[in-house]
């Protein structure tokens, strides 16, 4: 657990603290400091459960329900010199075998090669050490990228450890943390003008480009054009670096099948009760696909009006981060820019390259 | 007031249970107007 240095010098913007708001600070330091105890215990007991459970005679399955199983079984697919075949929903489900008491599931691979370049190593290990060792590293990353910030908070990093989402992160072994913590890492070496370190962290977000709507917005609206320099330049070279072992027909698989993803999200293929997008809540409270995704698309162009706005009024990086930091999983649109609502479809996706032949693969 | 600030790690990548969930895309924008409140962005 890691220990508050200072439980009662936390900024709290608003001079010196009167007594009471000291001991409101020094109560929630306890609390932040159980809560992430329980959470470290929680996330040990969670995985020493799983890995006995795994490693036993009587557990048949090379897998434990989590998000990792896609990741693990590109890698198992990629040693198998098949790495392609993971866009296949049918091959990437049975590469793995889980007990059918877990109520198997599809699972689905959208991701660029780069990915497939981490995943790919960490498959060449069991699962039960591969699910923990990434989780933990996503965990690590996180925790240290926001370390340099959350001195301002109550018990430091202890809240942001306690944090639902990074216990269920860690459980599930997604790119959740990973790609926060590339994030703010990539904002905290702006503020220390670190620019080359910047753009090359933003690069390394590429492998989830899901997620990258607003981050060049942001970062031309700021001026800060070394940082898009060396994120272009990154993420060109990791591109590059990727297609040697996977080929440029990885590359070309991969921008079919995101054309494609929308339409298994209209289809029911991909549960929209987990998206914390305006699709999802519109989904969730009845909505339909076209309507679901006209909010998302309003939601989102609000989102890059305030994040143009809020980076070129200029400010402290801390505070734009924090726009970027929220409104980024927000305006996600990935699934959203490749099928317009069906009556607009024939103006949009239907003449990009590669949808023919990634439609004709579909499961 | 700082500890709000925390508000927005905690929800907008959060994912389950589905409740919540459904709840984060208001909230993250609920949040995403509170910065804009009290920053000097």
């Amino acid at each position: 657990m890691i220990q508050s240095k200072s439980p009662g010098g936390a900024d709290l913007n608003v001079g010196r603290p009167s007594p009471e708001t000291s001991r409101g600070i020094a109560v929630l330091t306890r609390i932040s400091g159980i809560l992430a105890a329980l959470s470290v215990l929680g996330l040990v007991v969670y995985f020493g459960a799983a890995v006995f459970v795994m490693t036993s005679e009587i557990y048949k399955g090379d897998v434990f329900p989590a998000d990792y199983i896609a990741f693990w079984a590109s890698g198992q697919l990629a040693l198998d010199g098949r790495a392609i075949e993971a866009f296949d929903t049918a091959t990437i489900t049975t590469a793995v075998t889980i007990p059918a008491e877990y109520d198997p599931k599809q699972y689905y691979w959208m991701y660029p090669p780069t990915w497939a370049a981490v995943t790919t190593p960490l498959g060449a290990l069991p699962f039960w050490v591969a699910w923990p060792l990434f989780s933990a590293a996503t965990v690590v990353l996180y925790i240290t990228a926001i370390g340099r910030w959350a001195g301002r908070l109550p018990g430091e990093q202890n809240l942001l450890l306690a944090a639902p989402v990074v216990v269920l992160g860690a459980m599930n072994g997604n790119t959740g943390l990973l790609l926060a913590g590339l994030l703010i890492l990539a904002l905290s070496a702006m503020e220390r003008e670190r620019w080359v370190a910047a753009g090359l962290l933003i690069a390394a977000m590429t492998v989830k480009p899901t997620l990258g709507v607003l981050i060049p917005v942001a970062l031309i609206a700021g001026g800060y054009w070394r940082v898009v320099l060396w994120a272009t330049v990154g993420t060109i070279v990791f591109a590059l670096l990727a297609a040697i072992p996977f080929g440029f027909e990885y590359w070309a698989r991969f921008f079919a099948e995101i054309l494609i993803a929308a339409d298994r999200l209209a289809e029911g293929g991909i549960p929209t009760e987990v998206m914390v997008t305006w699709y999802g809540f519109g989904r969730a409270l009845g909505a339909g696909h076209d309507a679901a995704i006209l909010g998302q698309i309003g939601f989102s162009v609000v989102a890059v009006g305030l994040i143009g706005w809020g980076w070129r009024r200029g400010g402290r990086l801390a505070e734009k981060g924090a726009l970027l930091l929220i409104a980024t999983p927000l305006a996600r649109l990935t699934r959203i820019i490749t099928r317009w609502p069906s009556r607009w479809r024939g103006l949009s996706c239907g003449s990009m390259p590669g949808m023919d032949s990634a439609a004709a693969s579909k499961p | 007031m700082t500890a709000l600030w925390l508000l927005p790690v905690f929800v907008p990548f959060l994912r389950d249970p589905p409740l919540v969930a459904i709840l984060a895309a208001p909230l993250g924008t609920v949040m995403l107007g509170f910065v804009v409140w009290r920053s000097r962005v």
